[in-house]
């Protein structure tokens, strides 16, 4: 009977079968598309301003031209007031990655640790105003309110935190108890156990002990995922620093100015701008393609319950 | 040893029995771990808000000292909302049609081939990596080698293919909402479709069997009555962010175009972005908080309302309607 129904097919099956593949098409069509502009990119990075001109945009260099990426490596720089005003600071390519990464790491792992403790006691203490901070971090997280980014520069220019990474790092995670990261950290901590902490207090260890040998460790896949997310979104991030943080320059914002200026003061060619761009993909490309088992596996967001 | 969310139930709010040193002893941990955040809490986003809301009812002088100004703001942005063809309107009517647009296309889409993704089709693992690519790689970069591609590289293209009155799409300003909204719908898959194929997995399997069992075979008759309500809260959450975010998501704009998008693409996201940021002066703050101010007053209730009714009608809540239709049956 179940042989009958294998080689048998219905025809709502059959159909089904067929637009599976259909589909499957477009889905497939679609995500190549998505490698039009990063293959564009590249070939053109690896040809000279004749080429580029001359030839399709489209077509593969005929010899490597690898002067845009000498070109990037060594010219990349930029002259920028210092954060106290007082005079001029020149950055350069190896600068704007070290502030590249210590934003990306910092602050990734500033705010992910905040986010952790307080998804932890939320999760698993139950405290005076523990249902109230849930429901808070909820409602903050649904609730859009609009338009006090002027009150909040004048606030970080009065408090000196304008302008200045460290406390631009140490003042981010003020809404810890909220959003998706939260979220996600809080169903973590509540699909593990208490049992586990038992033995650590039957052996006369204390919360913060079962916090960091038992909890925190159970829930590292989360902890992982959420650190290479965030470690990518900050290494892409050129608007805190065009925002919050103009006497500084990471790599992407380098490359934001470089190409925005680099037409109409640097004379560069769009090759050499191209070039930059994937200087700065390079890291996190690697990053994501060594890592996507992992993120792709743990990235799960559930309801808004609170 | 008891577990402490029970052993609190038990000893200090069920029961008026005085609280132990154990429970106290528990009680300063958890706010031990809270303080910090709830510090920055209180003066990053209390007080900032707070001080916004006396703002909008404010001017800023050019020595940055404030003066009382009254409804002056909030009647110039209603005007302007109003306005026959006023940049405000412009922006208000573009973010309700990228909503709308990010709402009936892209998040239909984004479900249909996140169940296709989960269904295995051919190629899905290099189909979950290339979908990825826009959050990847820097949007900045991925906005500009867009614009460069379907500016003058696809211009350029097309009139080799003989249409030769084909617009620049990112230079013509009768063009360029179209294509920054074709961008974002584009764009858009990324994490949805990592995030909605592995909610389709946590879904218990002995479900599809017994569906089969009971002749449900097709495709579309499992993605209809087994994927979609199981998967419902993780969609809630989206829809509800979504229009939580409909006045504030400036989309592609600054990468596209810094702060001189033509007037026909902005939205108000990006028009607070622009008043906010482009001559970082503090004269165009309290416009601004007046404008978020409407808008919020606007946006939050309706947000609230949206996320109601979306719990009302959750397949997978006891006390929604369904849930309460199942009690009955």
């Amino acid at each position: 009977m179940a042989k009958n129904v294998k080689l048998h097919k219905s025809s709502g099956e059959k159909a089904s079968i067929i637009l599976k593949y259909a589909l499957g098409v477009i889905l497939l069509i679609y995500a190549l598309s998505l490698l039009v502009p990063i293959y564009w990119m590249i070939i053109n990075s690896f040809k000279d301003i004749v080429q580029y001109y001359q030839e399709s945009e489209f077509s593969f260099p005929k010899s490597l031209y690898l002067d845009n990426y000498k070109f990037i490596l060594n010219n990349m720089s930029f002259e920028t007031t210092s954060k106290d005003g007082s005079g001029t600071v020149i950055y350069t390519l190896p600068w704007m990655f070290y502030y590249s990464f210590i934003w990306a790491f910092g602050n990734t792992a500033f705010c992910l640790i905040i986010q952790v403790m307080c998804a932890y006691v939320v999760a698993k203490y139950k405290f005076p105003g523990r249902n109230f901070l849930y429901s808070l971090g909820i409602i903050l997280m649904i609730l859009p309110i609009i338009g006090s980014t002027g009150s909040a520069m004048l606030l970080r220019r009065q408090l000196g935190v304008y302008n200045n990474m460290l406390l631009m790092i140490l003042t981010a995670p003020c809404l810890a108890f909220s959003g998706i990261n939260f979220m996600m950290l809080h169903a973590a901590f509540k699909g593990v156990p208490w049992e586990y902490a038992e033995a650590v207090f039957i052996d006369g260890g204390g919360h913060l002990r079962v916090f960091i040998t038992i909890m925190f460790p159970m829930i590292m896949p989360t902890f992982w995922v959420l650190m290479l997310l965030g470690f990518i979104g900050a290494w892409n991030d050129y608007s805190s620093f065009m925002f919050w943080m103009p006497s500084y320059y990471n790599v992407a914002m380098g490359v934001y100015r470089f190409q925005y200026e680099s037409r109409l003061e640097l004379g560069t060619t769009m090759p050499q701008i191209l070039a930059s761009f994937a200087v700065v993909s390079l890291p996190v490309v690697i990053l994501y393609v060594a890592f996507q088992k992992l993120i792709t596996a743990n990235f799960m967001v559930g309801g808004l319950k609170g | 040893m008891i577990k402490p969310a029970e052993k609190v139930t038990g000893d200090a709010f069920s029961s008026k029995k005085r609280v132990s040193r154990k429970t106290v002893k528990e009680w300063i941990f958890a706010y031990s771990f809270l303080v910090y955040p709830l510090l920055l809490f209180a003066v990053f986003y209390v007080y900032v808000n707070i001080d916004s809301f006396i703002l909008a009812f404010q001017d800023v002088n050019i020595d940055g000292s404030r003066t009382f100004a009254g409804w002056a703001h909030f009647k110039y942005f209603l005007t302007e909302l109003f306005a026959e063809s006023g940049l405000i309107k412009i922006s208000f009517t573009n973010s309700i049609k990228i909503y709308l647009v990010g709402l009936c296309i892209s998040m239909p889409l984004q479900l249909i081939f996140s169940y296709l993704l989960f269904k295995k089709c051919f190629a899905h693992r290099l189909i979950r990596i290339l979908v990825m690519m826009p959050s990847i790689i820097s949007s900045f970069v991925f906005c500009l080698v867009f614009r460069s591609f379907a500016g003058s590289s696809l211009q350029s293209l097309m009139k080799s293919l003989g249409f030769i009155n084909f617009p620049n799409l990112m230079d013509n300003s009768n063009y360029v909402f179209g294509t920054t909204l074709f961008y974002s719908v584009w764009s858009s898959f990324s994490s949805s479709l990592i995030i909605y194929p592995n909610a389709m997995r946590s879904v218990d399997p002995g479900i599809y069997e017994s569906a089969q069992i009971d002749g449900m075979c097709t495709m579309f008759q499992e993605f209809r009555y087994i994927i979609l309500p199981l998967i419902f809260p993780t969609l809630s959450t989206f829809l509800v962010l979504g229009f939580a975010a409909m006045m504030t998501d400036s989309g592609a704009l600054v990468p596209f175009f810094m702060y001189s998008a033509p007037s026909t693409a902005y939205n108000m996201g990006y028009y607070l972005t622009v008043q906010i940021f482009s001559e970082s002066n503090p004269m165009n703050y309290p416009g601004v908080a007046a404008a978020g101010m409407l808008l919020t007053v606007v946006v939050a209730p309706l947000t609230l309302l949206v996320r109601y009714v979306l719990d009302r009608i959750d397949p997978t809540r006891e006390d929604g309607i369904y849930g309460k239709k199942r009690k009955t049956a």
